[in-house]
């Protein structure tokens, strides 16, 4: 976390014993205390200084419906608050960050099935009695009937696919372990009863998806991981109408139920992120606040430096801002800044919806930017307030789309002991780093 | 603590004269000038014998090969201008690209490449790095720009092996270089740096070499020893260097909220291990092994140095390859004295003994290796509260490489080992590796090295390894100990950084200074 001065500026205490550490100090000067800038004072209409200013405001949230849920919320543990806390803003808040995560892991998903399957086909290596490498066929065959190009005439490699998927759907993996791979291979198996590959679900399959792709309305590419991803944002979208958060935000005093431990600033930024982007899910990359703080736009191309020159720029803002914010506030306030690391939890969410973006916009370096600079490295292996499930799931298919396969299990392992249904897509982008590695000689050195 | 180094260090002096430091340590880089700190500095700068890290990442500003990364780590031609293959897929073709020249002026000809490969695969060469082309039947240098590389059997794509370094055919007498050869120290690439100098502090400069086609940001790169690597996190903040390649866990959090740095992930697949000589008594005997395996607290001897993941094998826990149905040693005294006393020792409360001499052992760690001494001096403590005699020996460099590396002299060794994105475990357990220095061998190991060398199904390289990791977990030729996260970090004033996850400076000659 590059703080923005959050936690409690840790002492360099290598620096403080010792006559070279004296003698460093001395030859440095230390550090200059920012000042705030003319143009942050925009934050000071920012929920975070109205419950710093106001401490009691937070009690009146959190004690409101449950502690433990939103501290929940706090730590990003999304399916446990929308568990715990009552029906209402926050259990709907909660929902919709669930589905964007789902929907984070549906991205990554439909890249790396494509993917493994492409690199598969590349290497002339046809289709094995593993599950892994059929499923990615059916991603395949799935992608190009969504585009409305592929099964019409399809080529010799997706033929090839086409029949393995026909002889082998009733060969899925069941009663495996992998919850989630049990889910993905009926899944598989339905999608490929329902464009007409197969004529009955794999045996073992329930059969009861909720694979609406005939709803109106609705958006679906047919992924494994879309069916979760569409079930849970049909709830969280259900909940945020059924509380009517569109209304609340633009009452005169909005409640900060809206707001709390969120990505955006204000209830104007939520509106703007709403009308921006439907799905809302990214809230906090833009706004009216962050447009007031006039920073730097990524440039003309997927250049992760000025990805990295935004970030600072951000930075020259709230580092200030926040420091001055600490000098004012009374005690309890100081506290629910630093305990809370409130102001880093909003940069870490901000970066993270940027990430999301460049993504969605084929940058895929300036989202690794990004997201490295939001990662708390101090608990990287963990989740966390500022390291949040999206955070992995982007980084991964982040490192995916820039060739670091391997990398991108470096970050799925992180969410595979939270979440089990990564388990599925652990091993296909495992297969696919192998895939990619075949005939390879590696190096090692020592050290 | 770790003990003061010895090496003639800029730093090393400078502690003792704290007074001279402000001087010392505000000298500014020179216009355009990289500074990064090495634990240790390499020991010689020719990529046929590169054994470590800091070797391999010098070698990457100095030297290039027919191919290499790109930024998204697909092969794409370096030396190599383009290339054809036969259709039986056992020769290829390739022409070099125009107008490179070796950074003392002459032309780099396939001459070179067909060298390159005949002295990696020369027996009096003595390198390593001979595994690399031991699928090349024959290199031939066709003309100036072609060379036609003749294999051992079909290749789908050769282009993928072809990374290694070329060298100056011209600076050699024969394909059987030595070690020694006076090229390690006056080397000639034909990459974006040349070497300059070797210091009296044991820093090298570098410098932009102005012939080549990708003219490098940087005017000058300076590798510098920082042996303590408890200093090198102050140098970075205070503005004597502007990279280190591996931040010390502990210094983390304060490089991370500071503004004028930015980390990077350099996860490199490495794992630390104690290696058995299995040579050598009572280490033949699998027992002993074992017993003393299930003796070691590994969360307690990691526990102080940084977070990581403890490991039961030789890869890291989020490869393809981890085998996760392999449990971790449990420390359990009747257990442990079980097998001992199956091996004939008895131990009546003045520790274990055979034959009336006491179970002992020496553990030695390079003298530079980040934390070894903590880590070494919990290890004897652990294992003399439960009856074995343990002494210590940081070696330095040349003892390390005579004494581990050449002799095989050694009891047991705490050491890590890195691996690139295939993390390729061949040499170091198949009974011929290069880098198998514990002298482990075992049939069934080999053969399924070779499958997962050989096959072209992930599913099955997959679970071949899966098993190696089962049965070298078992045969105990090392404790595997863990994997620490590891990062590099930047001064904020080097712009456009992208490093490679394995040899750091591939793509440096983009990088820029403020």
């Amino acid at each position: 976390m590059r703080s923005a001065q959050t936690r409690p500026k840790r002492p360099p205490a290598l620096l403080t014993a010792g006559l070279v550490a004296a003698t460093l100090t001395a030859c440095s000067g230390g550090q200059p205390t920012p000042q705030p800038t003319a143009t942050s004072s925009v934050l000071d209409g920012s929920w975070i200084a109205q419950i710093a200013n106001q401490p009691d405001l937070f009690g009146g949230v959190v004690d409101v419906d449950s502690r433990a849920a939103w501290v929940a919320m706090h730590e990003g543990r999304w399916a446990d608050a929308a568990q715990a806390l009552p029906p209402g803003v926050g259990r709907a808040r909660a929902e919709l960050e669930l589905a964007v995560f789902y929907e984070d892991l549906a991205d990554l998903a439909s890249v790396a099935w494509p993917d493994l399957a492409a690199t598969w086909l590349a290497r002339d290596s046809g289709v094995s009695d593993g599950p892994m490498p059929f499923l990615a066929a059916v991603a395949v065959i799935s992608r190009d009937h969504h585009a409305d190009t592929g099964l019409s005439a399809p080529t010799a490699g997706q033929q090839a696919l086409l029949t393995a998927l026909q002889t082998e759907s009733g060969a899925l993996p069941k009663g495996t372990a992998l919850d989630g791979l049990d889910q993905a291979g009926c899944l598989a198996g339905d999608l490929a009863r329902l464009s007409g590959q197969s004529e009955q679900s794999p045996q073992g399959c329930r059969g009861d998806l909720p694979l609406d792709l005939d709803a109106e309305g609705t958006w679906y590419d047919p992924l494994v991981y879309d069916a979760l991803a569409h079930q849970t944002r049909r709830r969280a979208d259900r909940s945020l109408g059924d509380v009517g958060w569109e209304q609340r935000a633009t009452q005169a005093k909005p409640p900060l139920d809206l707001l709390l431990f969120g990505p955006a600033w204000t209830t104007a930024d939520l509106s703007a992120a709403a009308a921006a982007d439907s799905s809302m899910s990214t809230i906090g990359a833009s706004g009216p606040t962050l447009s007031a703080l006039h920073l730097p736009d990524e440039g003309p191309t997927d250049e992760p430096q000025a990805a990295r020159e935004r970030v600072r720029a951000l930075d020259r803002e709230l580092d200030p801002w926040q420091a001055h914010l600490l000098d004012t506030v009374s005690d309890d306030g100081k506290a629910l800044l630093t305990d809370l690391q409130l102001v880093a939890q909003v940069r870490s969410r901000i970066l993270l919806a940027w990430a999301r973006l460049a993504l969605h916009n084929d940058r895929p370096h300036q989202a690794t930017a990004y997201l490295l600079l939001a990662i708390d490295i101090e608990s990287a292996r963990t989740l966390g307030p500022l390291n949040p499930p999206s955070l992995y799931a982007l980084a991964a298919q982040a490192s995916l789309r820039t060739g670091r396969t391997r990398e991108a299990l470096d970050y799925l392992s992180v969410l595979e002991a939270p979440y089990p249904i990564v388990t599925g897509l652990d091993e296909t982008i495992g297969d696919l780093a192998v895939l990619e590695g075949l005939g390879r000689h590696g190096d090692s050195k020592e050290n | 603590m770790p003990s003061r180094p010895t090496s003639t260090s800029a730093l090393g002096t400078l502690t003792a004269l704290p007074l001279c430091l402000c001087w010392a340590l505000s000298a500014p880089a020179q216009a355009s000038e990289l500074r990064y700190a090495e634990d240790q500095a390499p020991a010689i700068v020719n990529p046929l014998f590169a054994t470590t890290m800091s070797e391999a990442r010098l070698d990457e500003l100095l030297f290039e090969g027919l191919y290499n990364d790109n930024k998204d780590l697909a092969t794409s031609p370096d030396l190599a201008a383009s290339a054809q293959m036969s259709s039986d897929r056992m020769e290829m073709t390739i022409t070099m690209r125009q107008g490179v020249t070796w950074q003392d002026g002459t032309p780099v000809t396939a001459n070179d490449v067909a060298f390159t490969i005949a002295a990696m695969k020369d027996k009096g060469t003595l390198s390593t790095e001979q595994g690399r082309v031991d699928w090349i039947d024959e290199a031939t240098a066709i003309d100036d720009r072609t060379v036609r590389l003749r294999f051992v059997r079909p290749e789908a794509r050769p282009e993928d092996k072809l990374f290694f370094k070329i060298l100056p055919a011209h600076r050699f007498d024969g394909t059987a270089i030595k070690r020694t050869d006076p090229f390690r120290t006056n080397p000639i690439g034909s990459g974006p740096f040349k070497l300059d100098s070797y210091n009296d502090d044991g820093s090298i400069s570098m410098s932009r070499y102005e012939g080549h086609r990708d003219r490098a940001g940087l005017d000058q790169i300076t590798m510098r020893e920082v042996s303590d690597k408890n200093y090198q996190a102050k140098l970075l903040m205070y503005e004597s260097l502007e990279a280190l390649v591996r931040v010390l866990p502990r210094d983390l959090a304060v490089l991370q909220s500071n503004r004028k740095v930015e980390l990077y992930p350099y996860q490199t697949n490495s794992w630390w291990y104690l290696g058995f000589n299995l040579h050598r008594d009572p280490f033949k005997d699998p027992r002993v092994r074992t017993a003393l395996a299930e003796m070691i607290d590994v969360d307690a001897l990691l526990a102080p140095i940084g977070t990581g993941d403890s490991l039961t094998g030789p890869f890291v826990k989020s490869s393809p390859f981890y085998n996760h149905q392999v449990p971790a040693f449990v420390n359990d005294p009747i257990q442990v004295a079980d097998l001992l006393e199956q091996a004939g020792y008895v131990n009546n409360g003045d520790g274990w003994k055979k034959d009336g001499k006491p179970l002992t052992l020496t553990v030695s760690a390079h003298k530079n290796l980040e934390s070894a001494q903590e880590v070494v001096i919990n290890l004897q403590s652990q294992l003399q509260s439960q009856g074995v005699t343990v002494q210590v020996d940081f070696l330095d460099e040349a003892a390390w490489r005579a004494s581990v590396w050449r002799d095989r002299d050694y009891d047991l060794i705490l050491s890590q080992w890195s691996f690139d994105r295939n993390e390729d475990i061949r040499e170091q357990f198949h009974s011929k590796g290069s880098r198998n220095f514990t002298g482990y061998a075992n049939k069934e190991v080999d053969r399924l090295l070779d499958l997962a060398r050989d096959t072209m199904d992930p599913q099955e390289k997959k679970q071949a390894l899966r098993d190696v990791h089962k049965l070298v977990h078992d045969d105990v030729p090392m404790v595997f100990l863990w994997t620490l996260d590891s990062y590099s970090a930047m001064s904020t004033d080097i712009r456009n950084v992208v490093i490679h996850p394995f040899y750091f400076f591939t793509w440096a000659t983009d990088w820029a200074m403020q």
